[in-house]
């Protein structure tokens, strides 16, 4: 009698699950609608010169789609022309991480890094743009240029601060 | 004599279901469309279309289409097919088409509506479509299949169509009456021969065939586009002023047509000495008749149906006659 209940009551949670697991899960159909939605519009936004809309639209594409590298590209694009160069960065690193082959994304990566003033990651992300058969050969002469001179005020400030030390 | 008995049922069970199903019959192949003719331009797109020619796919969707307008699966096909070659005026088209004939499959393709309407640079269009779509996209739709169909059967050449036409149960009753396709269940039902068409180089030109066109409409000749190398084969663009549609959508009032000057179904060519001159084109102010086979310009211009053959003078005969089988068609 107890043993029938208990039967019962697991095929009751096993069909409860099941329900449950149906609810959570999405519809490939409906996401890929959604994304195909938001991505027309994220790029009507961009022609129309209307970012902060478009900013919103890739916002919402990315929640549906986040491991699609070219909607990172697009999105990193659309924030660094507004002055959002951290953000910027950080989609172009998403979008060179999730397909490192693609030498725009590794220029976009660098140009990131660069705003932000990472010349040694500029000049990674260029030399790999490079290796994977884009001329960008100009870009990374610059990055190596700023990096040396980079190098040559972190040099010029320790000595500062050593002689300032010495003489204290 | 049960077992007797037994073998008169099963006997008398398989006589019946042979009656049931005269599409079974050998040579009786015309799919789920009713004619061999708009069967064979179906599975040519088909082919076409996993071959990857997609110039060919469309032009023989746009057949199909033309011979059988109601028949959602072929704008399905030109719709997948014009995604493919990226014809976005196209695509527009067939969905359009798709929603005229059962609006219910609106909503399931808002989300394609809008995207071919971005594409076309539409965007005060597309936008309220895009949005509405995200909104009803929670909404469960009936589920619907945006492929190319597959390959109907082959239409079976060398034996005649039955007059039932077909996959009895798959066909629409008012497919089922006439083989070619949408025109009169009235009337004798014409032999297969003349609804092959060029297959069997006994083609005729008739108004009947030439009612499939997708556009039939009542025009005034203006004028031509000049050019220096008008030639037999190089034809002028000849300027029309619609004044009435007969049949098809809606289209421009000033309308541009490939003024051939041949027939298609002429194997005749050039004639001799021909030289194109201004009296070579009809007066102008003149009114005509005008077939158009599909209802999308081709660089330009329209095309008639099979050439020179697509312009009919508008006397009250031909009009009376194209309204005559016109409206057969709408009673089938």
């Amino acid at each position: 009698m107890f043993s029938n209940k208990l039967i019962k009551l697991f095929v009751l949670m096993l069909i409860c699950l099941s329900l449950e697991n149906k609810a959570l899960a999405v519809d490939p159909e409906v996401l890929a609608k959604k994304a195909l939605c938001h991505t027309c519009l994220a790029k009507i936004y961009v022609a129309q010169g209307q970012d902060p809309e478009a900013i919103k639209e890739y916002q919402e594409l990315l929640k549906l789609i986040p491991n699609d590298a070219a909607t990172h590209f697009d999105f990193g694009n659309v924030l660094a022309r507004n002055n959002k160069p951290d953000l910027a960065t950080a989609q172009f690193k998403f979008a060179a991480k999730l397909k490192p082959t693609i030498p725009e994304y590794q220029v976009g990566l660098g140009n990131g890094l660069m705003y932000v003033k990472d010349f040694e990651g500029a000049v990674q992300a260029y030399t790999k743009a490079c290796m994977l058969g884009g001329k960008y050969q100009k870009q990374l002469q610059t990055a190596q240029q700023y990096q040396a001179q980079q190098k040559l005020l972190d040099q010029y400030k320790e000595k500062v601060k050593k002689q300032q030390e010495n003489t204290e | 004599m049960i077992k007797n008995r037994r073998f008169k049922y099963l006997l008398l069970s398989l006589l019946f279901i042979a009656t049931a199903l005269p599409s079974l019959a050998v040579g009786d192949n015309t799919g789920s469309t009713g004619s061999i003719t708009i069967t064979r331009h179906a599975n040519n797109a088909a082919k076409a279309f996993a071959a990857r020619d997609y110039k060919k796919a469309k032009e023989e969707y746009r057949i199909a289409i033309g011979l059988s307008p109601d028949n959602l699966e072929f704008y399905y096909g030109l719709y997948d097919v014009c995604v493919h070659s990226g014809e976005w005026d196209q695509v527009v088209f067939a969905l359009e088409k798709i929603f005229e004939i059962d609006e219910s499959k609106k909503r399931s393709l808002l989300a394609q509506y809008g995207e071919a309407l971005f594409h076309l640079n539409q965007y005060d269009r597309a936008i309220p479509v895009l949005k509405q779509a995200l909104k009803e996209a929670d909404i469960p739709a009936p589920k619907i299949s945006l492929v190319v169909p597959a390959p109907m059967p082959e239409p079976v050449e060398d034996k005649p169509a039955s007059g039932t036409g077909g996959a009895a149960g798959l066909v629409p009753n008012k497919m089922l009456p006439s083989d070619s396709g949408n025109l009169a269940s009235t009337g004798p039902i014409p032999h297969h021969d003349i609804l092959l068409a060029k297959d069997t180089g006994t083609f005729k030109l008739s108004f009947l065939n030439a009612s499939h066109s997708e556009c039939i409409l009542t025009a005034e000749y203006l004028d031509y586009e000049r050019n220096p190398d008008i030639q037999f084969f190089n034809p002028p663009i000849a300027r029309y002023h619609i004044s009435k549609i007969l049949k098809g959508p809606p289209l421009n009032k000033d309308l541009p047509i490939r003024y051939e000057f041949y027939d298609r179904q002429s194997s005749a060519g050039m004639p001799p000495g021909w030289k194109f001159s201004i009296d070579k084109m009809p007066e102008k102010g003149s009114n005509w008749i005008l077939f158009i086979r599909n209802a999308v310009p081709r660089d330009g211009a329209f095309d008639t149906y099979e050439g020179s053959y697509g312009r009919q003078p508008a006397t009250q005969e031909n009009l009376n006659e194209i309204y005559a089988l016109l409206e057969n068609s709408a009673n089938r």
